[in-house]
């Protein structure tokens, strides 16, 4: 990694000048030796809002580049749409050697059951959730290659054949997944330690 | 040249050979094998060249225990904390657990997107990550799923595989507060986005006020920077919480309002509890420890002085007491901390003990300062049901028989 010259003496100053103010802060509060070990973070006894100027500002092109995350009140989810007959097909191409045929999971390939236990699908608490998984990670050897409307056929497919939407020609696009009410969501306990409560955390 | 048929050199040979090595250290490679000219002390010794990075001695067998799923992309290894001293993981022999394969980053192509809840979304390069104000700063790292075999009955043989799933080093990085002054957050900041650049681009919610408190986004491990599995060149570090949080690999950090609830969140890192309710945001890795020696898979030399020895450590704070019982339970004693005990971070301890070739249960407790006491398996059951599998925080017990030979039991 190579570091401009100019830049570096810039670097110096900025440390230089941090250090005078942790020098300050200590002679002004007369902090104990003890929170040195205490593992304190230096950055924030320097300047808690100090301003660096580093890196560069962009503009909603770029963040468009890098952010595909679907959030939990459908903010994310693409135009496009498909149908279970869509999801089946791409399931059977795609997903079966490793899901089973029944998504009853290979157990050689390390997939689960998607009917029962950690990775049934009737327990998930978001159809969003799946949506961003599936177009975000699968299939494994090949992430990111699934198309909008792939998703939203094998989105539809699963949740039919695991009993959640019962209509077995069921199409999906961004509206009607949005209006899925999973049947679990309300089977979480969130943990108290994490800061947040359960009405905190109610998405819709 | 030297002579190659005479092993007593000379001083005239050891300073031809010492401007031999000189030289190769300068120009060429094929100019090192003159320093073989100087023999090991004593006859058949051989000396080696320990190259430009220094790799254990051929004789040093300590290695991480690997598993891997499916077609390898699903995976991870286990480090031998049985065979460990002090508190810090060397970087090589540091657990790992991969969801998508380990990529392999050119750190100057890697860029850092922040963005979502904020006045001024900004795209930073290591080198721009660099230039922030650093901390360095010892941190366990331990899996949620460390000992998650161990639920139902006693499987793992050693401490490896029984707990090998937390490691510990020192991280040095730019402390995420202060990326996130320098964008400035909107009001209803409450939660981020963390984002891989593994091929799942695997991602986790993580709470703004533990990004407004100790995490930091790191790029040095132990001084070095990281190692692959570690998230080279660029990893979130979130201290206390649970490994899949601490996101490898940085891409984008999403600010926002609520949480994602993605698939590692609500399936993979989630626990089952009974009645089909699941447990989520369970964020701590709690107070817990384990005697690495004697431990599994051992044997002891007949009844005499042993040393017992081992790590605590809890994500809620620092540890403040370790108990060993060598009677099964029965009684206790206060085992000594070896500095530093640090918050967040494996502490060492050590109690003496002379064996008296008897058969006995070996075990210990950990307290740490928020007053949470290291639980038995019956307690834990009591608070998390028995089907659970992550955040495994129970007493390890280890059998000693009147052979020595020491096997994980809980009877």
């Amino acid at each position: 990694m190579t570091v401009h010259k100019t830049k570096l003496v810039k670097f110096v100053s900025t440390c230089a000048l941090a250090g005078l103010l942790i020098g300050c802060s200590e002679a002004d509060t007369g902090a104990e030796p003890e929170a040195a070990m205490a593992q304190e973070m230096p950055a924030e006894a320097a300047a808690p809002d100090m301003k660096y100027g580093f890196g560069t500002s962009v503009g909603a092109d770029i963040i468009a580049q890098y952010d595909g995350d679907i959030h939990i009140d459908g903010t994310g989810l693409p135009s496009g749409s498909g149908n279970v007959a869509l999801g089946r097909e791409i399931y059977e191409i795609q997903c079966a050697i490793c899901h089973g045929e029944n998504l009853e999971g290979v157990r050689e390939m390390g997939a689960q059951t998607m009917h029962e236990g950690r990775r049934d699908i009737k327990k998930l608490p978001y159809a969003e959730s799946l949506f961003d998984f599936v177009r975000r990670s699968m299939p494994l050897t090949d992430p990111g290659t699934l198309s909008n409307d792939e998703t939203y056929g094998l989105v539809a497919f699963l949740l039919v054949e695991t009993g959640v939407m019962e209509d077995p020609e069921l199409t999906l696009d961004a509206d009607s997944l949005k209006a899925i009410n999973m049947p679990n969501r309300d089977k979480f306990i969130i943990d108290p330690a994490s800061g947040f409560t359960a009405e905190e955390l109610e998405g819709k | 040249m030297a002579d190659k048929t005479s092993l007593k050199p000379t001083r005239r040979r050891f300073i031809q050979a010492g401007v031999a090595s000189s030289a190769a250290l300068l120009s060429s490679t094929t100019m090192a094998q003159e320093t073989t000219l100087i023999p090991g002390r004593g006859p058949g010794r051989r000396v080696i060249d320990t190259g430009y990075y220094g790799v254990p001695s051929e004789f040093a067998k300590t290695q991480r225990m690997k598993g891997n799923r499916g077609p390898g992309l699903v995976g991870g290894s286990l480090t031998p904390l049985h065979e460990l001293e002090g508190m810090v993981t060397p970087a090589g022999l540091h657990f790992e657990v991969h969801h998508s394969g380990v990529p392999d980053i050119d750190p100057a192509e890697h860029k850092l997107l922040v963005h979502g809840l904020v006045d001024d979304a900004k795209i930073f390069t290591m080198e721009d990550l660099m230039r922030f104000p650093k901390v360095s700063r010892f941190h366990f790292l331990e899996c949620a799923g460390n000992g998650m075999g161990e639920w139902m009955s006693p499987r793992g043989q050693t401490a490896q595989q029984t707990h090998g799933l937390t490691s510990c080093s020192q991280w040095t990085g730019v402390p995420l507060k202060v990326i996130l002054n320098e964008l400035g957050l909107r009001g209803d900041a409450k939660w981020l986005l963390a984002e891989g650049d593994d091929g799942a681009r695997m991602t986790r919610s993580i709470p703004l006020w533990k990004a407004m408190d100790d995490a930091i986004l790191a790029y040095k491990q132990n001084g070095e920077w990281l190692r692959a599995e570690q998230g080279f060149p660029l990893r979130l570090l979130v201290p206390g919480f649970e490994g899949n949080m601490n996101v490898k690999w940085l891409r984008r950090l999403e600010v926002g309002d609520k949480p994602w609830w993605t698939h590692h969140e609500n399936t993979e890192y989630a626990d089952p509890r009974p009645d089909d309710m699941i447990r989520a945001f369970s964020f701590y890795m709690e107070c817990r420890s384990v005697i690495t020696s004697p431990s599994g898979g051992m044997t002891l030399d007949g009844p005499g002085y042993y040393e017992i020895s081992g790590l605590a450590w809890s994500g809620t704070g620092t540890i403040t007491k370790v108990e060993v019982s060598t009677d099964n339970g029965g009684s206790w004693q206060e085992a000594q901390l070896e500095a530093p005990v640090l918050p967040r971070c494996h502490t060492r301890f050590r109690m003496p003990w002379t064996w008296d070739g008897k058969e006995t249960i070996i075990m210990s407790r950990s307290t740490d300062d928020t007053g949470a006491v290291q639980p038995t398996y019956e307690e834990m059951y009591k608070i998390q049901g028995p089907i659970g599998m992550m955040h495994n925080t129970a007493i390890q017990n280890w059998k000693i028989a009147q052979t020595g030979e020491i096997t994980n039991d809980r009877s």
